[in-house]
């Protein structure tokens, strides 16, 4: 914001009041909003976040059902239809494979350690990472995972996260599948000082008809909080016995 | 991150598929089979004497430095921050007191049966099924120990320490151990600054986890005291790794790791519950 008030050009002593009047309207909340600040220091979004409301199953912004083609509907509603029996073979969490995303952001509480390259999540849900290069570009090869490639560019206050290279084994919340087209760009800002937000949009034309876009909100939890080492195998396995000796 | 290795190796599969992801940080060549330590003459077995050990689980070398050009480390002693990688993998743990190492870790009789128990079977070719294989986080002291980088990511009180083969650890520098504490497989760490050297106290570990590759044993009574100190340039961080156990051990040992700044590097996405498998192709071990 500053860089449009003082370009080199303007000398010094006009830089400093065009400067002076960017800070009262930044203090005045007139064009900024209080969480938002300047391109030079981003927002800090280190800290313990929980997804507010249910989010098992995702709707649109709109609250309407995301824009499923005939063929990705069909699964969707044999994977609900499936959950209600209790038969998960379908959802690959159940063997402890990671979560991908949006549905990591959902499934267990996070923390984001942020420094200047990167922002560092790590989901309670088996430890699993996911890490948001900032200001790094895609890699061009082709290399599907689980959590998928991030990459984050700060604008203004606002977070934009382009998110690629996703395979096709994870679902996006308790039945929506994908495919390997999924990308997701994500608009992450502070909307208040405890309470992040996350306008995500979905495109993947080979499971939806259109984009679309959905928002998920996440609550301050105390940063304090202990780390609970979550291992998933431990949770499910009574199959494998591991010799401790 | 795609690999593109072949291990020439029956004996050492295990070895292989734990290391097989992170082969894209080292030359293959160090991670190759080592000479085979003979098969296993008949019954009774052979005691496995201590050359034979290191012939199978040698130290391999990983001091390649960070590219030309790599950004450069901070210079401040009490920035850890980066991704670190051990100079040399310790795949057995040999006590590094004084000016020469001096063999064997400082195993009680019990211990030492489990531990040769373990290598036994490991010469045999049906090595015993251990924690880590079966995807559960690595524990502080094989994870520092291990060939595989480590990243530090440095909070207001809190030092997060995430180790690429699975297994992160928070050091809380502003408390002291709870009374009560659950066992866990990375278990409870906290710190504090010594001038510029870290000091990190850990207990309430679990006792699934194995120190080393080779096998060594623990209790739930281990206790670990790492010391870190970074290089006057910032390049490298040597960690002193002091190991005590009581049940296990019958005195506290210690391990002395240098852990080389990799900016290059970084923790990728390694998923052990979707390992991919080794297939052997004409009695060549490779990768898909």
């Amino acid at each position: 914001m500053m860089a449009v008030f003082s370009p080199d050009y303007v000398r010094p002593a006009a830089r400093r009041l065009l400067c002076a009047i960017a800070a009262a309207i930044a203090c005045c909340g007139l064009l900024l909003g209080a969480s938002e600040a300047t391109a030079a220091s981003p927002p800090d979004f280190s800290g313990y976040w929980r997804a507010l409301g249910s989010n098992a199953l995702l709707k649109t912004r709109e609250a309407q059902a995301p824009p499923l083609r005939p063929q990705s509907l069909e699964t969707y509603r044999r994977n609900i239809a499936a959950r209600a029996k209790g038969d998960l073979g379908f959802d690959s969490l159940y063997r402890c494979q990671p979560p991908g995303v949006p549905r990591a952001l959902t499934l267990s509480p996070f923390r984001i350690l942020q420094t200047g390259e990167q922002l560092m999540y790590l989901f309670d849900w088996n430890q699993v990472k996911r890490r948001v290069a900032v200001n790094g570009s895609h890699s061009t090869a082709d290399d599907p995972t689980f959590m998928g490639e991030a990459i984050g560019t700060w604008n203004e206050g606002v977070l934009v996260v382009s998110s690629t290279h996703f395979n096709d084994r994870t679902l996006l919340d308790d039945a929506l599948p994908h495919s390997e087209s999924l990308e997701i760009v994500e608009r992450i800002r502070l909307v208040q000082p405890d309470v992040l937000e996350d306008v995500i949009t979905i495109t993947d034309p080979e499971t939806f008809d259109s984009p679309w876009t959905l928002v998920l909100r996440f609550g301050r939890l105390p940063a304090t909080a202990p780390w609970v080492e979550d291992v998933c195998t431990d949770r499910i396995t009574t199959l494998l016995t591991v010799d401790a000796k | 991150m795609r690999v593109e290795g072949v291990l020439r190796a029956s004996r050492a599969n295990l070895l292989g598929l734990l290391l097989l992801p992170w082969l894209g940080f080292a030359d293959v060549s160090q991670a190759q089979a080592p000479p085979a330590a003979g098969p296993p003459e008949a019954d009774p077995a052979p005691e496995p004497t201590l050359k034979m050990l290191l012939a199978y689980w040698p130290d391999l070398d990983w001091s390649k430095p960070a590219p030309p050009g790599a950004r450069a480390p901070s210079k401040d002693p009490r920035d850890l921050s980066g991704i670190w990688r051990q100079a040399k993998a310790h795949l057995y743990l040999q006590p590094d007191e004084g000016a020469a190492p001096n063999g064997w870790a400082p195993y009680t009789p019990e211990a030492k049966g489990v531990f040769m128990h373990r290598l036994r079977m490991n010469f045999e070719g049906t090595p015993v099924a251990e924690a880590l294989v079966y995807c559960r986080p690595i524990g502080v002291v094989r994870g520092l120990t291990f060939p595989i980088p480590f990243e530090i990511i440095q909070q207001p009180g809190q030092i997060w320490q995430l180790f690429g083969e699975g297994g992160t650890r928070v050091i809380y520098m502003d408390q002291q151990h709870p009374k009560e504490l659950k066992p866990s497989y990375m278990g409870h760490s906290v710190g504090r600054w010594e001038g510029g050297t870290l000091v990190v106290d850990s207990a309430g570990f679990n006792d699934k986890t194995w120190l080393d590759m080779a096998g060594s044993p623990h209790g739930e009574k281990l206790h670990v005291v790492e010391r870190y100190a970074k290089s006057s340039d910032g390049s490298y961080i040597d960690v002193e790794i002091i190991i005590e156990d009581p049940d296990f051990y019958t005195r506290p040992f210690t391990i002395k790791t240098k852990n080389i700044w990799h900016p290059e590097l970084e923790i990728p996405n390694y998923h052990c519950e979707d390992n991919p498998r080794a297939v052997v192709v004409k009695g060549v071990t490779t990768y898909r």
